[in-house]
């Protein structure tokens, strides 16, 4: 089990969120201008790292917010989790 | 202002429903005083901004409201005009404001109120990028209530409900068994308000029933609309 | 009594509480206080079990859960229990026990020819062998599966009541010997709330197999009164019985309590279980030492028993575990079990010492009580068919000592921590080569204390468990200054024994001179020899890990509690390493089995998953509908009336929605209102068509791709107002598409001001479909005006229905005039019996989800997750006109990708088989023409398929490669029983092509 950090809500069980992998992905601003390998790139490649790693989830069964994680894919240490900014 | 219920002599645990209150669920930008400002004029209602809490607002005076903020202009629909026969001084007070999430709340409100409240919510809200969606019949609340509540809870509810982590006015979205549900500390008895979603609910209550089987769990009948 | 081997007095048993149960039929006499294992052995009962593997009949070994031989099956019928450890198992009255791996009975073995026949299976065997050649594989397996026997189910739903409770304190205490309750004291004392759990039903750990004195009394009294002090406690929950079995990352802990007898059963009885999750801030592990066992030839005959363990039977049971005692040592901690036996009236004949000159105070005891001490020396074999007779001595260098005859044999291998938990949890060891062992690190919130610290004796216990308490405390927030309160009187610190220098001298591999007698047991349970591992390495299997899953070592139920220290020595011994550069295997949970019940808990029956309900469930349920699961909903799948089967009531439910009018409980679909200025354009990111310009008050079908172009969900979305769109998704997509939109809302485009917010459960929705839905809603009674000009096809109007505020959908999925009608959910069911009522002079009739398949079949239209697969495209389906060229959407620039324009992309279809009778399976494969050649390279396979009542005929879709571009040609479903059914491609429209019907 790991308590995760809902930057809202507190430390909850791993059970009331979703994991939605790497975070920082950016969607292209132009994907047309994008060649097929550049596309498959953002669609397909992420890093899947070795210790520290961002990533995101959301708090399903809590406040529905997405957020951003740092844990260490080792150990399964959660270092941070943060906001995703709020809408304007 | 909270409904003492029929067991208040009693001393045991009980179950009872809350059925047909209304439910409102309330989006707008928590960063946008003036819209927080609108919602405290209109309902005066302080909208809880910590997270995992309830506010409690002073009861809703209808006649003020509407004179606050003029009559009801928007309307329910695709901007087609029906009749609201519910459009008269309010039958009840808003109970309870919970924060669902930064810019979510769940208002509470005795029955019957929900087009009321939607109405004088979007008028005072207008023209903000706000939400305001009655959910009335999409949930009900179960009530739990007695010296064995928590224990009764502990079977499906991973939470620490202990009267320092969770003192009345403090609720959560969270896990009970299966089921989402808000579940709210109303007072120190303690009592608990379980919201859970209409098509959850015969689920949330016999699974509340069967884990409240060891603790002596009564049913209460529901107070009458 | 018969109990030739129970001791005339002592022992923490009741002789005033006799009990009897049977073992394999046989009856057994014991007291109240007993094991089920104690009662044997004071019975005389030796053999316990058969070994997995050869069955070779095994004994007790050990008197606590680290004993790899004892597991037994309780009960019978319903209330049948394997894999339980009569080591641990209280005994009680009336209860029925029976070996495991033994056919056809204990004594008379078939499956020992096994082990006469195969001395020994080699490591590995499973692997070399059993996989090939591979079509005997099912049949190896049903031969291994009897012979192994681990136990049998329970042939019904256990009687026994299970429960599950969520607990959170700030420190944890596991074990309840002299370290835990120092450790609980001290945690308590500085106010942090303790659960202080220990697997025994009394608390005390080893102070119960003791002679030893704390305080000035027995150690057993003292751990009684420390326990009941902290029960009285309101901040301790003080729990007997109970097993931590697992501890995982954020300190989550999961243990078991047995539940014990109720009303009626004879004491001790046990009736189900309670697991407990519990989230303490911190943990003491006080969990203790195991005693490691020696290797010798056959040493695994029953009589063979560790030195603790005879030590154990002798004070905490007054059972002897035999009538004439041989020893075998590393360390002085032998000497005082012998001493004890000896004491008790148990002649010990020997004890054989590994060490060249055992000169502490314990051998010089002994000797003086004149038990012949043998120094460098070993046992090289034990002698005996189904129970130790006699053992052979040797001194170390190979020369005989004699054969002593014997019943018992006690081995003294040293005390190794038991690191299960501390593992489990991703703890790391350091290796103490005093005790010639792993020792847990102190980390990730686990205080280790006492023996599972690797503290031997009671005094450094108590001292090493205070610490602990008070440290785990402090780092739960709790000082001594903080709350200096009670409870437990006296002393932090009660008065002890210190325990004696070991001495000990590693013995892992006995030594060549010894001769290679066999077979020496590494691991009782799985059946590891020394040989074993000795070919294993020569196999190049030499990392840990890697023994363990070629051998199997440790892997059984025991979690190779005796089996992995010593493996551990062994390895190292074998390869010429540090026992430190060889580790230790991974410890599982769980630590000692566990019923599945009681992982169960209360989610059994209808509380073991949601059955979500709609506003109309009850009627459907009281008109007799047949349901069918859709996630957590159950849906009615048609109405049969009297005679009726599914199929005909859906047939005839077909027929009323194309001729009269049917009306469907589609309350299950996900609704979604779309909310903010930026509403439209939001929906124009992720639907692939355009949704700013639809007009308020008008409907439109929207597609939704996930990014890499493939279908996610699909539904009708109505513009309310200016700002607001209603969204409809199919019902298994309700959840993931709300998240899924939230999710681009929240990452990828804040700046938008939209709000999303489910509606799904305040609105019930009810589908009126058929030429005759206009009249019959009018019926009903609306003030929306319901002519064709003033509601068209794919409009909506808000209105009252029966009285009920509605939102009616001018939507349809059938391909008839259809009103999709939606009303608050808690008046629903009022608009359904109006709705039926009303209609019944036009012939209505409520329909279900297998009518309601059959007629959008008839229309080509697609069911997302039936005709797609998240391996279909709009341009699959044929849909490529929906794809708005003007804006960018979520999967656009994956459409262009070469992949998904290849001309043999699977596409969507109709077929007509060419006897219009013939209904092809749905899912049956698709080829160009039969072949008994293998593999037959498929064209595509079918989604769907149906008989169509309207059409008279069978009809189907399914996906076949360039399947658009060459309609009319010929295919060929396979059907079960190698029949091939040709059926004809069409365009995937049955009914109505022109879509007249939607219109009128």
């Amino acid at each position: 089990m790991l308590q995760i950090p809902c930057p809202w809500c507190g430390p909850r069980e791993d059970a009331e969120f979703d994991f939605g992998g790497e975070a920082d992905i950016q969607r292209p601003a132009d994907p047309d201008a994008l060649d097929d390998a550049a596309w498959a790139d953002y669609l397909f490649m992420r890093v899947n790292r070795r210790g520290v790693q961002r990533e995101q989830w959301v708090h399903t069964a809590g406040c529905r917010r997405w957020f951003v994680v740092e844990r260490d894919t080792v150990t399964n240490e959660i270092l941070q989790a943060s906001t995703m900014g709020r809408r304007p | 202002m909270d409904d003492p219920g029929p067991s208040t002599a009693d001393r045991g645990t009980t179950l009872v429903e809350r059925p047909f209150l209304t439910h409102v669920d309330l989006r707008l930008d928590p960063d946008d005083r003036g819209a927080l400002a609108a919602v405290r004029t209109a309902l005066g209602l302080r909208l809880p901004l910590e997270p995992n809490t309830t506010a409690s607002p002073r009861p809703l005076t209808s006649p003020a409201v509407i004179a606050a903020n003029g009559p009801p202009r928007i309307e329910d629909g695709a901007g087609i005009q029906t009749s609201h026969p519910d459009l008269r001084p309010p039958a009840a007070s808003v109970l309870h404001a919970f924060w669902l999430g930064p810019d979510e709340w769940l208002l509470l409100a005795e029955p019957g109120a929900g087009g009321m409240l939607v109405r004088v919510l979007r008028a005072a809200l207008h023209p903000r990028a706000a939400a305001v969606t009655d959910l009335s019949a999409g949930a009900t609340v179960l009530r739990l209530r007695g010296p064995e509540a928590r224990a009764v809870l502990a079977h499906g509810c991973a939470l620490d409900l202990g009267p320092a982590a969770f003192p009345p006015g403090a609720c959560a979205q969270t896990l009970l068994a299966r089921a989402q549900v808000l579940v709210a500390a109303i007072d120190a008895r303690p009592t608990f308000d379980l919201i859970v979603r209409r098509s959850f609910a015969p689920y949330a209550a016999a699974w509340l029933r069967d884990a409240g089987s060891a603790h002596g769990l009564r049913l209460a009948r529901p107070r009458a609309a | 009594m018969s109990q030739p081997y129970r001791l005339p007095r002592g022992g923490r048993i009741d002789r005033g509480a006799p009990l009897q149960f049977t073992f394999d039929g046989r009856t057994i006499h014991g007291y109240q206080g007993d094991t089920l294992a104690s009662a044997l052995l004071a019975n005389g009962a030796a053999l316990i079990g058969r070994s997995f593997k050869y069955h070779r009949p095994r004994g007790i070994v050990a008197a606590g859960a680290e004993d790899p031989n004892a597991f037994v099956q309780l009960g019978r019928g319903a209330r049948a229990a394997p894999n339980r450890l009569a080591t641990v198992t209280p005994a009680a009255h009336g209860m029925q026990v029976r070996s495991v791996n033994a056919w056809p009975s204990l004594d008379y073995d078939v499956m020992s020819l096994l082990g006469l026949a195969a001395p020994f299976i080699p490591a590995g065997f499973y692997y070399k062998t059993l996989m090939w050649p591979r079509r005997l594989w099912p049949l190896y397996e049903r031969v291994l599966r009897r012979a192994a026997g681990l136990g049998r189910a329970p042939s019904g739903p256990d009687p026994d009541r299970y429960d599950y409770v969520h607990a959170r304190c700030d420190v944890l205490v596991v074990g309840a010997g002299p370290a835990g309750l120092a450790a609980a004291r001290a945690a308590a004392r500085r106010g942090a709330r303790v659960i202080l759990a220990d697997e025994q039903p009394q608390p005390g750990g080893s102070l119960l197999a003791s002679a030893e004195r704390v305080d000035g009394v027995p150690g057993h009294a003292w751990a009684a009164a420390a326990a009941a002090d902290l029960a009285a406690s309101p901040r301790v929950t003080v729990l007997p019985d109970t097993t931590v079995f697992g501890l995982y990352q954020s300190n989550l802990a999961l243990m078991v309590e047995r539940r014990r007898e109720q009303p009626g059963d004879a004491a001790g009885t046990e009736r189900g279980a309670r697991t407990w999750r519990v989230t303490p801030r911190r943990i003491v592990l006080a969990s203790g030492a195991h005693e490691r066992p020696l290797l010798c030839a056959n040493n695994d005959l029953p009589g063979v028993m560790l030195a603790s363990a005879t030590a154990a039977y002798l004070h905490r049971y007054a059972a002897a575990p035999g009538s004439r005692a041989v020893f075998f040592t590393t360390n002085d901690t032998a000497y005082r079990a012998a001493l004890d036996l000896a004491e008790a009236g148990v002649p010990v004949a020997a004890i054989a010492d590994v060490r060249a000159d055992p000169d502490g105070r314990l051998p010089a005891e002994a000797r003086a009580r004149g038990i012949q001490v043998l120094a460098a020396a070993a046992v090289r074999r034990v002698l005996g068919r189904r129970r130790v007779a006699a053992v052979e001595l040797c001194s170390l260098d190979g020369s005989p000592r004699g054969v002593v005859e014997c019943d018992l044999l006690g081995l003294a291998g040293g005390f190794a921590p038991a690191l299960h938990l501390h593992a489990q949890a991703g703890g790391r060891t350091d290796w103490d080569p005093a005790l010639a062992a792993f020792v847990p690190r102190r980390s990730n919130g686990v205080h280790p204390a006492g023996g599972a610290a690797g503290a031997l004796g009671t005094a450094a216990a108590l001292r090493q468990g205070a610490q602990a308490g008070a440290s785990a405390a402090a780092a739960a927030g709790f000082t001594a200054d903080a709350a200096p309160a009670p409870p437990g009187g006296g002393p932090e610190l009660p008065s002890a024994q210190d325990a004696p220098d070991l001495g000990f001298q590693p013995y892992w591999v006995p030594p060549n001179a010894l001769g290679r007698v066999k077979p020496q047991f590494v691991d009782l349970h799985e059946d590891v020899t020394l040989d074993d591992l000795r070919l294993t390495l020569r196999e190049g299997f030499e990392a840990v890990e890697h023994v363990k899953r070629y051998t199997t070592l440790g892997m059984g139920p025991d979690q190779g509690k005796l089996a992995n220290p010593l493996a551990t020595g062994v390895l190292a011994e074998l390869q010429g390493l540090h026992p430190a550069a060889v580790g230790a295997p991974r410890y599982r949970p769980a630590y000692t089995p566990v019923a599945l019940g009681a992982l169960a808990g209360r989610s059994v029956g209808a509380l073991s998953d949601p059955l979500r309900a709609t506003p109309m469930q009850a009627w459907h349920q009281a008109a007799g509908a047949r349901f069918e699961s859709v996630g957590q909903w159950r849906r009615p799948l048609a109405y049969p009336q009297r005679g009726e089967t599914v199929h005909d009531a859906a047939a005839r439910e077909c027929l009323a929605v194309r001729r009269r009018v049917g009306l469907l409980d589609s309350s299950t679909l996900g609704k979604i209102e779309v909310n903010g200025p930026d509403a439209g354009e939001f929906l124009e990111r992720v639907y692939v068509n355009t949704w700013k310009r639809l007009p308020p008050g008008r409907c439109r079908y929207g597609l939704m791709l996930g990014e890499d172009g493939m279908i996610l969900d699909d539904g009708v979305t109505a513009r309310l107002d200016e700002r607001r769109y209603l969204t409809f998704t199919s019902t298994s997509g309700a959840a993931e598409v709300l998240a899924w939109l939230e999710r681009w809302l929240q990452t990828e485009w804040p700046e938008l001001r939209v709000y999303l917010t489910s509606v799904s459960e305040h609105w019930a929705c009810l589908a009126l479909a058929g030429p005759r839905s206009r009249e019959t809603l009018a019926a009903a009674g609306t003030d929306i005006a319901l002519d064709r000009q003033a509601f068209p096809h794919m409009t909506f109007r808000a209105g009252r229905v029966a009285g009920v505020r509605a939102r009616v959908f001018r939507i349809s999925f059938s391909g008839e005039l259809s009103y999709e009608i939606n009303v608050p959910a808690d008046q629903a069911l009022h608009v359904w019996e109006t709705l039926l009522e009303c209609g019944r002079p036009f012939g209505i009739a409520p329909y279900g989800t297998e009518a309601m398949h059959v007629l959008r079949a008839e229309k080509g239209y697609v069911i997302v997750g039936q005709e797609t697969d998240g391996s279909v495209t709009p341009l699959d389906v044929g849909l490529r006109r929906m794809l708005s060229r003007r804006k960018d959407f979520l999967g656009k620039r994956s459409l262009s990708r070469p992949a998904l324009l290849r001309a043999d992309r699977k596409q969507l279809v109709g077929l007509r088989s060419d006897d219009p009778a013939q209904v092809v399976p749905e899912g049956a494969p698709l080829v160009d023409a039969p072949s008994r050649r293998r593999p037959l390279p498929m064209r595509g396979h079918v989604t769907s398929s149906y008989h169509s009542p309207a059409l008279g005929r069978a009809i189907a879709l399914a996906l076949v490669s360039g399947g658009r571009a060459s309609l009319g040609e010929r295919l060929y479903a396979a059907a079960p029983d190698d029949r091939w059914i040709p059926v004809r491609s069409c365009l995937p429209i049955f009914y109505d092509p022109t879509g007249a019907r939607l219109h009128v």
